[in-house]
């Protein structure tokens, strides 16, 4: 397919992915130089990508094997549509750790807090107990993402992060199965599409920096409807007491509970087949963890940074649960929702914080339809208005420490992104 | 939902002639909670913004020209407001691209003649916004949108 026809968003992104994964797609097309800004009709064929060549690795060096690393891949995921998605192994028991199983696949996660787990990928055996709302019937759950919503329960597990066990977590299980939470509820439906049937994990691990998925808004009111009391007669919003919500595992580690360090390796012009990194539990807690060089960013109320980009300033945000770097620019060409520049080219962007630090940013940008077949992880991107959302790829050959809300550092206390 | 009661009331008070949301009519938000702004565009033509905070603490303004239609609106806050209702007809359309969402916190976005809709962040902290590009008052620039 010519890249001029190349068009289309997510979903031709998506089906080239697959495309690719099955190596169908073949004829050498996707040279990159797609700069069509017309509106092709739906029925446009997929992106795809260049016929594979020789395959590149990350490089980089990578913290060593220690009872606060685990280690971070980046592959195609469970269901082979994942592009830049970062994932981690965990151990999963039930209450008092009779029955214990990984569950790989779960996505490395800096813009969401808890842990979710995919109920179909829960073997039978690991029975995890509903945790109850105060009037005693088991809790519902619908959290919102920007593509789309994740409905399911909230139980508890015993959980392990490499050497770290927690006992007794709140999780979120996804597409539960139970009579109870088999059709979500309205407030919940109303928000988007259904993420649970699609999401290409096997589970969420958000580590950002706040320590509940919703806080105080859901203690105080049921009316934020991202908690509900569910019988099978239906749910009902409810209110959460903080104890009772989908907590960020590192808040509640035994040690090394002040935050992360997100490791990548390095990912050149034209991606990478394969990419390793780690997730380092703590921050200045021991050797593997120390902040050295990295300059704190603290973050406004909402969590955001300000990031200045061609003489404008918007909200910006460092998230490893987006897969690209978009930003406001409307002047690059762009393939569907993807930038596709005719060279790899390098955006520039000043990133600032309320508390004063500031630091240019380089941000390589290339064209999805131009990488090999097989690649796993790219600099790519795409507009986005009003906001900067550097996703994966600034995650790339960087550590980059995210600080939890109000924990002791010792660049002082979160929440702040360090790097 | 107490809210959505008062609204609803509120809409039949008004007399309101048909559903709100993106591409619906709201003759008037007089009476109704939150508060109206009236404005111009470059073009000297008014609008009015219609700005109301829900109880879950997200702000949404609904852009509404002289005639009573709705022709864009934005939302920005801690959780995603009831977009079903806010985008009205165009709402199966973000549904349907967030299906083809590449990642969890990707931005989605609809592009098409009839419709804009960009919808992006992540827990905690979303904003999004949606316009009708044929149905614009004359001199407003969707790139205004907060």
């Amino acid at each position: 397919m010519s890249p001029g026809a190349a068009q289309r968003a997510m979903r031709g992104v998506l089906a080239s992915l697959l495309c690719a994964a099955v190596a169908a797609c073949g004829g050498g097309g996707g040279s990159g130089g797609g700069t069509s800004a017309a509106a092709a009709p739906s029925s446009s064929p997929p992106l795809a990508f260049a016929v594979p060549t020789a395959a590149s690795v990350g490089t980089g060096a990578l913290p060593a094997p220690a009872a606060n690393v685990l280690a971070v891949k980046v592959d195609r995921g469970v269901r082979g549509t994942a592009f830049n998605s970062p994932y981690v192994t965990i151990t999963v028991c039930t209450p008092g750790g009779s029955v214990c199983r990984d569950i790989d696949h779960v996505l490395l996660d800096t813009g969401s807090y808890g842990l979710r787990l995919a109920a179909a990928a829960l073997p039978a055996e690991l029975v995890l107990p509903p945790l109850r709302t105060a009037d005693g019937t088991p809790t519902g759950q619908c959290v919102h993402f920007a593509s789309g919503f994740a409905w399911g329960s909230v139980r508890t597990a015993d959980v392990r992060l490499g050497g770290q066990a927690i006992a007794a977590l709140p999780v979120q299980v996804i597409g539960d199965t139970g009579p109870a939470f088999a059709t979500p509820p309205s407030q919940c439906s109303s928000v988007g599409a259904n993420l649970g049937a699609r999401l290409d994990a096997n589970g969420v691990l958000g580590v950002g920096m706040q320590r509940q998925d919703c806080g105080t808004a859901c203690a105080a009111s049921a009316s934020p409807s991202i908690y509900f009391g569910c019988t099978e007669a239906g749910c009902k919003s409810a209110v959460a007491p903080l104890a009772n919500q989908v907590v960020n595992p590192v808040a509640v580690l035994p040690a090394h509970n002040n935050g992360v360090a997100v490791v990548l390796q390095q990912v050149p012009a034209g991606g990478v087949t394969s990419l390793a990194g780690a997730l380092v539990l703590g921050i200045g807690t021991d050797t593997n963890n120390q902040l050295g060089t990295a300059q704190a960013f603290g973050v406004d109320s909402r969590g955001l940074l300000a990031a200045g980009y061609k003489g404008h300033t918007y909200p910006a945000f460092l998230d490893s649960g987006a897969n690209g770097i978009y930003l406001p620019d409307s002047d690059l060409p762009s393939c569907g929702d993807f930038f596709c520049p005719a060279q790899p080219t390098t955006l520039g962007a000043s990133l600032q914080s309320p508390n004063g630090a500031q630091r240019g940013v380089d941000l390589p940008v290339e064209a999805i339809a131009s990488l090999p077949g097989g690649t796993v992880a790219a600099s790519i991107g795409g507009n986005e208005a009003g906001m900067v959302t550097l996703g994966l790829p600034f995650f790339f050959g960087r550590t980059v420490f995210v600080a939890l809300k109000d924990a002791p550092t010792p660049a002082g206390p979160g929440p702040y992104w360090a790097f | 939902m107490p809210r959505k009661r008062t609204f609803v009331v509120g809409l039949a008070f008004c007399a309101v002639s048909a559903v709100a949301g993106l591409a619906g009519d709201r003759d008037t938000a007089a009476g109704l909670p939150g508060r109206t702004v009236q404005k111009t565009t470059a073009a000297a033509v008014a609008y009015s913004e219609w700005v109301r905070k829900l109880d879950s603490g997200t702000t949404v303004v609904e852009y509404v020209d002289t005639r009573g239609a709705v022709f864009a609106v934005t939302w920005s806050g801690p959780f995603l407001p009831d977009l079903r209702e806010l985008l009205g007809p165009h709402f199966p359309s973000l549904a349907l691209q967030q299906q083809r969402a590449s990642s969890l916190h990707a931005p989605v976005v609809v592009r098409t003649d009839e419709v804009v809709i960009v919808s992006g962040g992540r827990m905690g902290a979303f904003d999004g916004r949606a316009w009708l590009p044929q149905r614009l008052p004359a001199g407003f620039d969707p790139r205004s949108l907060p």
